[in-house]
């Protein structure tokens, strides 16, 4: 059976458990009511209020409580049993100190890959020419370079040029712009950008959690207090496959889609076995030193 | 596997209690004795224990429950006259 992932979207609402079901209602009103066998995420968007009964039975159950702002996942309930693994975070915070650069090309190169496959569908399915070798070219260049970060700045410049070229001109997309000060000057494109990574942050969190890594310690973002850096370093690999192909596929089809969040939010339901599979991976890579392959899109 | 749950009792609080049982094991509704869940085995083996939990309190009249597997090939296969329940709306509640 599918499990569900199921959104707290309304102003107000109050989640409490009834008869065993976890129940949503606003102003008294249900919107929903599930058995807690039968989701896997419940995701909060607005304020609410929250019984402490829904957290003991969400950890019962598994149940992955994520609370967004403004689109970002900002918290996550973790269960108290959870520790991690000592031995692994010990090796993580070795390999991290003395040698990031290993894992943080492998991430880098797993990316430029992916958006290359991406902008080369684009290239073989309309014959342009959207500069997809120049890509695959760099994404080379990566496994021997020191300077990961500048390649990518390059091969992003690429790509979004390219991504703009495909999608059509009245969504009014000028270039990837993360969030600014006002949102509202965002163009429809960007903000469900903003929307899939989100998802695709709090997708990788969990699959970091279970497979025992540390959030806090990263490879190629650098740590600071409060940063999942090694989130960030795994999503790499899956922003472009995962999150702006869906998209753009969306954008190209039905432009007014992206005005509905729903549609937006439920674009985003990830393969999260792929997403596991890389996490253990990474953790069977630094436990065992073999070497790490990211994810290739096809 | 796909399980109808049917049940015949007497006593109205006892019923609601059954119903509310299936209700918290996420089966679904079709009609007001019958429930249907997609259930793997030890999530059958919970829902059956529950109701055996429940049949040790019944203090009289009837107290019967037939929990039947069907496969999806067999399902797709019903016949229904009037009314059909609806089906589950997809992966996300919103």
């Amino acid at each position: 059976m599918e499990k569900r992932t199921a959104f707290v979207k309304d102003w107000g609402a109050v989640l409490r458990v009834n008869k065993g079901r976890i129940e949503c209602s606003v102003k008294g009103q249900v919107k929903w009511s599930l058995s807690p066998a039968e989701v896997s995420s419940i995701i909060f968007l607005v304020t609410s209020s929250l019984s402490t009964e829904v957290i003991r039975l969400a950890n019962d159950f598994g149940i992955e409580l994520v609370f967004f702002y403004k689109g970002e996942p900002i918290s996550k309930v973790v269960h108290a049993n959870y520790v991690g693994s000592m031995k692994l975070w010990l090796k993580q915070a070795r390999e991290a100190r003395k040698n990031p650069v290993k894992y943080a090309r492998q991430f880098i190169y797993g990316k430029m890959h992916n958006q290359w496959v991406t902008v080369h569908y684009y290239e073989k399915k309309y014959s342009l020419d959207l500069k997809g070798d120049e890509l695959t070219q760099l994404s080379k260049e990566v496994l021997t370079a020191d300077e990961v970060m500048q390649k990518e700045a390059q091969g992003a410049k690429i790509y979004w040029r390219a991504v703009k070229r495909v999608i059509p001109s009245t969504l009014g997309f000028k270039g990837r712009r993360k969030m600014t000060q006002n949102e509202e000057n965002l163009d429809l494109l960007n903000k469900a950008l903003n929307i899939g990574y989100g998802m695709l942050r709090k997708e990788v969190w969990g699959a970091v959690i279970s497979a025992g890594l540390n959030p806090y310690v990263g490879f190629l973002h650098k740590y600071r207090a409060g940063r999942i850096s090694l989130v960030f370093d795994l999503m790499e690999e899956f922003r472009s496959p995962f999150v702006d192909r869906p998209l753009i596929g969306l954008a190209r089809e039905n432009p007014e889609a992206l005005k509905d969040l729903k549609k937006v939010y439920s674009t985003f339901l990830f393969d999260s076995d792929v997403i596991y599979t890389q996490a253990r991976r990474l953790a069977n890579s630094l436990l065992q030193g073999e070497e790490y392959r990211p994810f290739m899109a096809k | 596997m796909l399980y109808v749950v049917f049940y015949d009792i007497t006593d109205n609080g006892m019923r609601n209690k059954v119903a509310d049982l299936l209700k918290k094991k996420g089966l679904t509704r079709v009609q007001y004795s019958v429930f249907i869940g997609d259930l793997n085995s030890a999530r059958l083996k919970d829902v059956v224990a529950g109701l055996r939990v429940l049949q040790r309190y019944n203090k009289e009249g009837r107290f019967s429950i037939l929990v039947l597997p069907v496969t999806q090939a067999m399902f797709s296969q019903r016949i229904t006259i009037g009314d059909e329940f609806k089906e589950d709306e997809g992966e996300v509640v919103w």
